[in-house]
């Protein structure tokens, strides 16, 4: 069971994956139960987990909320075979943080996707004003007022998601602090009230009001963000690695680059830290047979191959995979090239900033409370609304 | 003895019903309530442990679950001050002796027959402010300083799903309505309108007085479907920004399958299903039907 399950290029190709394998494995029979839609996939998931009778593999994304799932056995220790089987995860990028914790050994997942948040950005929108795709944040909010004259939304933001205002804010959190910062808040060495938190929260409500994001930033969702820019209404868009399949079979794929998300003037030693890593992987159920098991482990091989992630590149036109592989010279395709150059000085990936944290409610305090940023709310109140939730559950 | 097999007869026609009744609706009440005394994270192979009223203490020392109460009596006023007097007025139209009333009665009840999900993607497509088709009309009409971000707005934006909740259920009462009409004898109508009494006069003192018991069950189904409504809320605006939208039923799924509490989504939705009874003995005892 994954979210694959729409007709884009990657999940298709999935799917057709799905097929060789029972043509090559007829004593193995794979029913494919995917949902793209997170709310209903998620529902499906816990669903699953309460009657326990999940599927042999899911797509997991866990953080540290989901060391429950170790804690109670509900998933297989994958250790052992990743270790008995060095052909196969030698090739697989170390990835593997979204599924260990701290107190509990083993690996209980494979990630299934690389991914890595920058900027796309419309070259004829920048060449039409002069203009070079801004590398700092300070230089983003300077071109706003242009960009604006010239009927363009500087970065559409669908705030209405507020998993996007949470990825803008992550992306701050380690242009600003770093990697350190995140594991700070994690043990509570740090707080979201804390007057360094909450200037980004304040960056995040001025940006709003400068219009960097739009008007009526909070009544877009990220469908209606994408369709501003793929239409040229927006010169620049936030997004992962996920984004290059659709950016180039969009009309303006020959206007599309790729920098990274900008740092701030004063911190450039932060820049090479960008939000990334492993985003959404593979876990085993723990409750099968033997037989299954072993199935199971055979398909989550044949997911995670370097085989495999060639075929996704092929039908992305490029991207970047879990895996060790170096761009295909077959691929020619100038947005994907200039992603992989543009993280190649990446240092460190981290994920979403509270994913680190105990709490699995947090992640979306901390989104609804940036979404309150885009209605007035004051910096102040956004962080102690996070702040009084954590102190709530101690 | 006739009486007596008819009556074994009867109970077993209804036994379907009552099985279906009890393994659907009187067990999961019955669990859920049970359920919400346990702390239980949602995960089969784990335990469950007694808490006692922990959850209920949570819930009611949550300011996020008042306002949601706030917001979901919002939605009982509405259907009084709003879906009700449409529904009644549409159930005079499609009741009267107004030419194409079929086509009226059709139009109307469109909008219940469609998928919930589709009719508040609709809507909030309608109602974007970038460029929705209601902001356009308003610009349109002259009245472009009207137009406003009204999903985006935490002041407006629970009333606007109020609203559409009234669009969405207006055909269905006033089905019930017409129900409640076409029950009063047209004879009555005929003697008031010989004694003088105008239209209005007698919507105000017969068909009124004399639909006590469909105004009831209206009511009931008003106060009751507040209470739980869900999918509106959570298609147009996810209970936010900012969780200002949020109702109990949205608070309900969030705790149960986000956050892995089940006691506490439990403990929520015993809470509506209490409340929901409550109005609903306190409606009948008082709203008696004259017979």
């Amino acid at each position: 069971m994954t979210r694959w399950a729409d007709n884009t290029p990657g999940p298709v190709a999935f799917r057709e994956r799905l097929k060789q394998f029972q043509k090559e494995n007829p004593n193995i029979e794979v029913l494919d139960e995917s949902i793209t839609d997170e709310s209903a996939y998620m529902s499906k998931f816990k669903t699953g987990i309460a009657s326990a009778s999940l599927p042999a593999i899911t797509q997991t994304y866990f953080g540290k909320a989901g060391k429950i799932y170790a804690d109670n056995g509900t998933f297989l220790d994958l250790t052992d075979v990743i270790n008995n089987d060095k052909e196969w995860s030698d090739q697989l990028l170390p990835l593997f943080e979204n599924w260990q914790y701290k107190d509990k050994k083993g690996i209980y997942g494979i990630s299934a996707e690389f991914f890595a948040v920058g900027i796309f950005y419309n070259k004829e929108i920048f060449k039409q004003l002069q203009l070079q795709p801004p590398q700092t944040l300070e230089e983003l909010l300077e071109q706003t007022p242009k960009l604006k004259a010239a009927g363009y939304i500087p970065l559409a933001l669908g705030a209405k998601d507020t998993w996007r205002g949470g990825h803008f804010f992550n992306n701050l959190v380690m242009k600003q602090f770093g990697p350190q910062k995140i594991d700070d808040l994690a043990s509570r060495k740090a707080h979201y009230d804390d007057p360094d938190m909450v200037s980004l929260f304040k960056l995040i409500s001025d940006f709003n009001k400068a219009g960097v994001f739009g008007d009526n930033a909070v009544s877009v969702d990220m469908n209606q963000e994408k369709a501003l820019f793929l239409s040229g209404r927006s010169a620049m868009h936030m997004d992962g690695s996920w984004f290059i399949g659709e950016a180039s079979t969009s009309d303006i794929k020959d206007k599309i680059g790729f920098v990274p998300f900008p740092y701030f003037k004063d911190k450039p030693e932060n820049k090479d830290y960008w939000m990334g890593g492993g985003g959404g992987g593979y876990s085993i159920y723990a409750k099968l047979n033997d037989k299954q098991k072993d199935a199971a482990i055979k398909l989550l091989k044949y997911l995670t191959s370097v085989d495999y992630f060639r075929i996704q590149e092929k039908v992305n036109k490029g991207g970047v995979y879990p895996v060790k592989m170096s761009p295909s010279p077959d691929v020619n395709n100038p947005i994907s090239s200039e992603f992989v150059n543009a993280i190649s000085s990446a240092k460190v990936y981290k994920n979403d900033v509270p994913s680190y944290d105990d709490l699995p409610q947090l992640i979306d305090r901390v989104r609804n409370s940036i979404q309150g940023l885009f209605i007035g709310n004051s910096p102040e109140k956004a962080g102690k609304e996070i702040a009084d939730e954590i102190k709530k559950s101690n | 003895m006739f009486a007596h097999r008819a009556k074994w007869i009867g109970l077993g026609f209804i036994l379907p019903a009552f099985v279906l009744y009890t393994l659907f609706m009187i067990y999961p009440f019955i669990f859920a309530v049970y359920m919400s005394f346990f702390n239980w994270n949602l995960i089969a192979e784990s335990t469950m442990n007694f808490v006692g009223l922990h959850h209920y203490k949570l819930m009611f020392e949550d300011p996020l679950f008042w306002r949601s109460l706030r917001n979901a009596s919002w939605f009982i006023v509405g259907s009084f001050l709003v879906l009700m007097p449409i529904s009644f007025a549409l159930s005079l139209v499609v009741t009267s002796d107004l030419k194409f009333k079929r086509f009226f009665k059709t139009a109307f009840f469109m909008p219940v027959v469609l998928p919930l999900t589709a009719v508040g993607l609709m809507w909030t497509y309608i109602l974007n402010p970038n460029f929705g088709a209601f902001n356009a009309l308003l610009d349109t009409l002259g009245l472009g300083g009207l137009a406003h971000d009204w999903l985006g707005d935490p002041h407006v934006s629970v009333y606007i799903t109020v609203l559409v909740n009234a669009w969405v259920y207006a055909g269905l009462n006033m089905v019930i309505f017409a129900a409640g009409l076409v029950s009063i004898p047209k004879d009555i109508y005929q003697a008031a309108e010989i004694d003088g009494a105008n239209r209005a006069n007698q919507i105000l003192k017969i068909t009124i007085p004399m639909m006590k018991e469909t105004f009831k069950i209206f009511a009931i189904l008003a106060i009751t479907g507040s209470l739980r409504v869900f999918d509106i809320v959570y298609v147009m605006t996810g209970g936010g920004p900012n969780q200002m939208t949020e109702v109990p039923a949205t608070l309900l799924f969030n705790a149960t399958f986000k956050y892995n509490n089940f006691g506490l989504g439990n403990s929520i939705g015993t809470f509506i299903l209490v409340v929901g009874l409550a109005f609903s003995l306190i409606l009948n005892r008082f709203v008696k039907h004259d017979t």
